[in-house]
């Protein structure tokens, strides 16, 4: 498979969110992922402190740029995230964009445009993650591309990777944190590395009803 | 296995330089990678053009502070190639003659024989410009950045005496320097003794110890100057030397200092041999120094097998991106610098499980 995706989205050096939540689970399906990183922070804003440096959109353009003069410009996918204003003590966000081009064709052999919908029922977990949503974005890529045809499936397979990577996050913040103790935003960070099969290869414990 | 590394290297959008090299293999294989770019690239400086912006050492030492803060400042491993920054630097302030921004122009690099390492490429264009008299580049006295890795890295040893620190020493190869020669002494005297684990080539070995090699007894005992300079595990990663099995091999040696049960030390030494690869590749050192890391950690007694396992995972990686290369270059055409990114996603298996396949000697 030779697919290429630019992520736009923001670095953290330690955890898990933005580019760091969509890279690696993307690499390990065969994704090519170029990645620029909006901003390069400590950590995620959830923790006590953070620090870093953000990215002018004039930078953005100059990294684009190199990537265009090489003539390298060729991608399959574009996803970004949350884009933030230019300011390390002001948490405004300037505008949010969330979207995974993921060219599914729904359209018949006879040219007629067909609309797949579905509903899932998903557990609720006690307890507030980051970086869930970028993975979601991510992995609702990788599987509509490996299954172009079948929302269905490409929705379970997603929230099936999102519930066994959840699900071994919350067991190991609970264990770090200790009995009747909250967990701290660092021991919830997503326990990405430790999911790589269920990331390679999701066995689907939730179902889509077609509606 | 809970094990962390801080990775302080280059970002390229596209391509595997730097902690785009290092982190997606150390992460197939378990370990957490706490990544610090401290330069942002468009793709590195062997393709007609790059562009991007660089990290201050004042921006490292904020990054690092949030992780201080946060008291997530624990490591087991901290995996950098200062060189590589360091030479970026100096052209920074040469061309972009705006330091503060950081922001670099779009220049035209010619890809060079023999030479790895993405600032390499470019420093050593430039030096052969310079010395035809055709740039007037200003070289920056400002260590800086260098010296705050070192700062950070006696820090983290401080929370954690056991950190092992592994360095790729970049700073030439082949009889040609890639950084200012007043970085040298910042490597030698503050750098290298700090470290735990070095990957110079032979040149840089050489430069290090201030002797040269020119036989395996040499070898030896260059390796023995660097331990006694900090680094209980070197490897020299390439060499001139006469291989045995031929000319289509190259020669790497390593050594170990291993303190016994009874508190003596012993040292292992090994040698093996390579096949060469008639390309330019960018990228390897680094990911070079980051299966080091993996295969020492799981074998840290056993440099022999750390060593095949890691030299393995080299050549499988390798053959996959030359024959893919060769594939979309087209018969009797070169390929480019982005037709030789490495392979690294398509190798993922060899890199969990690597087939040896060359044999280490033990000296």
């Amino acid at each position: 498979m030779d697919c290429r995706v630019l992520s736009v989205q923001s670095h953290v050096v330690r955890g898990y969110v933005g580019n760091k939540s969509a890279s690696f689970p993307l690499q390990v399906l065969g994704f090519e992922v170029d990645t620029i990183n909006s901003v390069q922070f400590s950590n995620h804003t959830g923790y006590e402190h953070w620090k870093g440096q953000v990215l002018t959109a004039d930078e953005l353009h100059v990294l684009y740029e190199g990537i265009k003069l090489n003539n390298v410009n060729q991608y399959d996918y574009v996803l970004t995230g949350m884009i933030f204003e230019r300011s390390l003590f002001s948490k405004t966000q300037a505008f949010e964009a969330v979207s995974a081009n993921a060219a599914s064709n729904d359209a018949r052999a006879n040219g007629t445009m067909v609309t797949q919908q579905i509903r899932m029922d998903i557990p609720r977990v006690d307890a507030v993650f980051v970086g869930t949503g970028d993975l979601f974005a991510a992995m609702l890529l990788a599987w509509t591309h490996l299954h172009p045809n079948d929302l269905k499936t490409a929705c379970e397979k997603t929230a099936s990777v999102l519930h066994h990577v959840i699900k071994r996050t919350i067991t190991y913040a609970k264990e770090v944190a200790g009995p009747n103790r909250k967990p701290s935003p660092a021991q919830l960070e997503l326990r990405m590395v430790q999911s790589k099969a269920d990331i390679e290869d999701p066995a689907v414990v939730l179902n889509a009803v077609v509606l | 296995m809970e094990c962390r590394v801080l990775s302080i290297q280059s970002h390229v959008v596209r391509g595997y330089v730097g902690n785009k090299s290092a982190s997606f293999p150390l992460q197939v294989l378990g370990f957490e990678v706490d990544s610090i770019n401290s330069v942002q690239f468009s793709n590195h400086t062997g393709y007609s053009h790059w562009k991007g912006q660089v990290l201050t050492a004042d921006e490292l030492h904020v990054l690092y502070e949030g992780i201080k803060l946060n008291n997530v400042n624990h490591y087991d491993y901290v995996l950098t190639a200062p060189g590589d920054h360091r030479g970026h630097m100096v052209i920074v302030a040469g061309l972009a003659r705006a330091p503060q921004t950081g922001m670099l122009c779009s220049i035209e690099c010619v890809s060079e024989r023999g030479v790895s390492g993405a600032w390499a490429l470019l420093y050593h264009h430039l030096e052969r410009r310079r010395k035809r008299g055709k740039h007037r580049i200003g070289y920056t006295r400002d260590t800086s950045f260098l010296e705050m890795v070192v700062d950070i890295v006696q820090e983290l040893k401080r929370a954690n005496p056991n950190l092992v620190y592994v360095c790729d020493p970049v700073l030439g190869d082949h009889g040609s320097m890639y950084v200012p020669q007043n970085l040298h002494p910042v490597y030698k005297n503050k750098v290298v003794p700090v470290a735990d684990i070095i990957t110079p080539n032979q040149f840089e070995a050489e430069l290090l110890t201030g002797k040269n090699i020119s036989t395996e007894k040499e070898a030896v005992e260059v390796m023995d100057l660097l331990h006694k300079m900090g680094p209980d595990t070197v490897v020299i990663t390439s060499s001139d030397l006469p291989p045995r099995l031929g000319d289509r091999f190259l020669v790497s040696f390593g050594s170990q200092r291993i303190l016994m049960p009874d508190g003596t030390r012993t040292t292992q030494r090994i040698r093996i041999e390579v096949p060469k690869v008639d390309a330019v590749f960018v990228g390897t050192g680094d990911l070079f120094a980051a299966m080091l890391l993996a295969w020492t950690h799981h074998y840290p007694t056993d440099l022999k097998t750390a060593c095949e396992k890691t030299f393995s995972v080299m050549h499988h990686v390798i053959q996959r991106t030359i024959s893919y290369a060769h594939e979309m270059a087209g018969p009797g055409r070169r390929p480019s610098p982005a037709q030789l990114e490495l392979r690294m996603v398509q190798s993922k298996a060899d890199i969990e499980d690597p087939a040896i396949v060359m044999e280490a000697t033990v000296l």
